[in-house]
């Protein structure tokens, strides 16, 4: 039973993660509690599944407190370590997400093997399950759905951008720029990116906050980072790292004080009507014809394609 | 001298009896598990919440696998939609069509190097994908998106 509860929990879980919008996550009516029979059997634990498909793997986690759902995520958890491991296979999980007795399809799936279950660091708990599965015990009553609970609205609010703002960042010639605040202006506190006093810690954040070994920090202080990455050093188009006290914007792009691109140079300029030449590209009027009594002819350009005429000059 | 024998064997058969619940018990406890190994060169999500709780920033965790320059270029991008890029093709981060990134911060957990990144909770739904620059290649971690 406990293991039914914990792989139902997990079953849950892996709705939720394949939910895209809100309407399915409130159909998918995500269990978040145990009935109070079943906390003490949920408890207090770090589940960790594994759900493989093929050679590859998606990692979920759920960490339970006193039958309650405290957090759940997506990922290989380092800590806390998991007292529960889960493995199934991605098909076991999409048979019984799309199953619509999905409790059933979950116990059928651990009788099978399907979903295996193990019990970390707790001779308790594996005996207990153990003894659950020789002497099963009837307990009524599946995990208990609690209500859809509106979500909190978004926590951050990024102010529209002001791309006329002057920030009086630069000019650095040859160099894109971005511009990162280590003090929120609203509310006001420090939000320190980074210890300028610490050796390379600038340079250190501007590479990792312009993806480029090549930034450099120009400004370092208590209240503003700049940093600089040559133009040429640029492999790819490039937003600045996230700030919201970034006037311009969040996610603006770096400030660009790069040369123009070289135009390419001019060609020489065409031949008027009468000029010698040698084909018609080299005429204003693209006509080049022979002039003349020859054998041999001059060649000049023309008004004309097939004659010589010098009726378009005048 | 009869009867005490039974006894003893009598006794004995308990044992092995209770020996036996007890093994079984144990045993049908709970199945291995075992945790599909890592892979040798890539990003390995540690702890990617399904929300933020309603907090302004939402802290996301993760591992780099393989061979890396010093510092290592690598973070999170996200968007207020899914990115429509195949990323069986490892684009660069200027192809995938995210709107943001965060640069990351070092952390240690069990003795390995973890990556953290704040991602801003700002969307009815953020999407991210964590990203890393590893031995000249772009490597990317699923799309996971985040509610607020």
């Amino acid at each position: 039973m406990k293991n039914m509860l914990v792989a139902f929990a997990f079953v849950s879980l892996l709705a939720l993660a394949q939910a895209v919008t809100l309407d399915e996550i409130i159909a998918s009516s995500i269990g978040q509690s145990a009935p109070d029979a079943m906390k003490s059997l949920v408890g207090t634990n770090v589940i960790q599944a594994y759900v493989t498909s093929g050679a590859s793997a998606k990692y979920y986690y759920a960490i339970t407190q006193d039958g309650k759902v405290e957090s759940s995520g997506r990922g290989r958890l380092l800590l806390p370590q998991p007292t529960v491991l889960l493995w199934a296979d991605q098909t076991t999980v999409d048979r019984i997400l799309s199953s619509p007795d999905a409790a059933a399809e979950t116990r059928k799936a651990i009788d099978k093997g399907e979903i295996k279950v193990e019990w970390k660091n707790n001779l308790f708990a594996r005996l207990s399950f153990g003894l659950f599965r020789l002497f099963p015990i009837n307990l009524q009553g599946g995990p208990a759905y609690a209500p859809y609970i509106p979500r909190n609205p978004p926590g951050l609010t990024i102010p529209a951008p002001n791309p006329s703002f002057n920030s009086q960042i630069g000019p650095y010639p040859g160099n894109y720029a971005c511009e990162f605040y280590q003090i929120s202006s609203n509310p006001p506190s420090n939000k320190k990116v980074v210890t300028c006093a610490a050796y390379k810690a600038g340079d250190n954040f501007c590479a990792i906050a312009m993806q480029s070994p090549q930034a450099k920090a120009v400004i370092c202080n208590d209240q503003q980072v700049v940093c600089t990455l040559p133009c040429s050093a640029v492999r790819v188009k490039f937003v600045c790292a996230f700030d919201v006290n970034r006037p311009r914007g969040a996610n603006a792009p770096p400030l660009d004080f790069c040369p123009p691109p070289p135009t390419p140079p001019a060609g020489p300029s065409k031949k008027s009507v009468g000029s010698l030449c040698q084909h018609g590209g080299e005429c204003t009027t693209g006509n080049c014809v022979g002039d003349g009594m020859g054998p041999p002819w001059v060649y000049r350009c023309s008004c004309n394609p097939f004659r010589m005429d010098y009726g378009c000059n005048k | 001298m009869e009867t005490k024998q039974a006894a003893i064997i009598a006794a004995a058969i308990l044992i092995l009896l209770g020996v036996l619940v007890f093994g079984a018990a144990f045993f049908m406890g709970g199945a291995s598990v075992y945790a599909p190994p890592l892979p040798e060169e890539g990003v390995v999500p540690v702890d990617v919440p399904f929300s933020a709780n309603g907090q302004e920033y939402v802290q996301v965790k993760y591992m780099v696998q393989g061979q890396y320059s010093d510092p290592l270029l690598s973070g999170a991008f996200f968007s207020n939609m899914p990115s429509k890029t195949n990323f069986k093709k490892s684009p660069p981060p200027d192809q995938t069509g995210y709107e943001g990134f965060v640069p990351y911060s070092l952390a240690e957990e069990e003795g390995q190097k973890v990556l953290t990144a704040s991602v801003p909770n700002a969307y009815d739904a953020t999407y991210v994908r964590l990203y890393a620059f590893v031995n000249g290649h772009d490597y990317w971690s699923d799309e996971f998106v985040i509610y607020p």
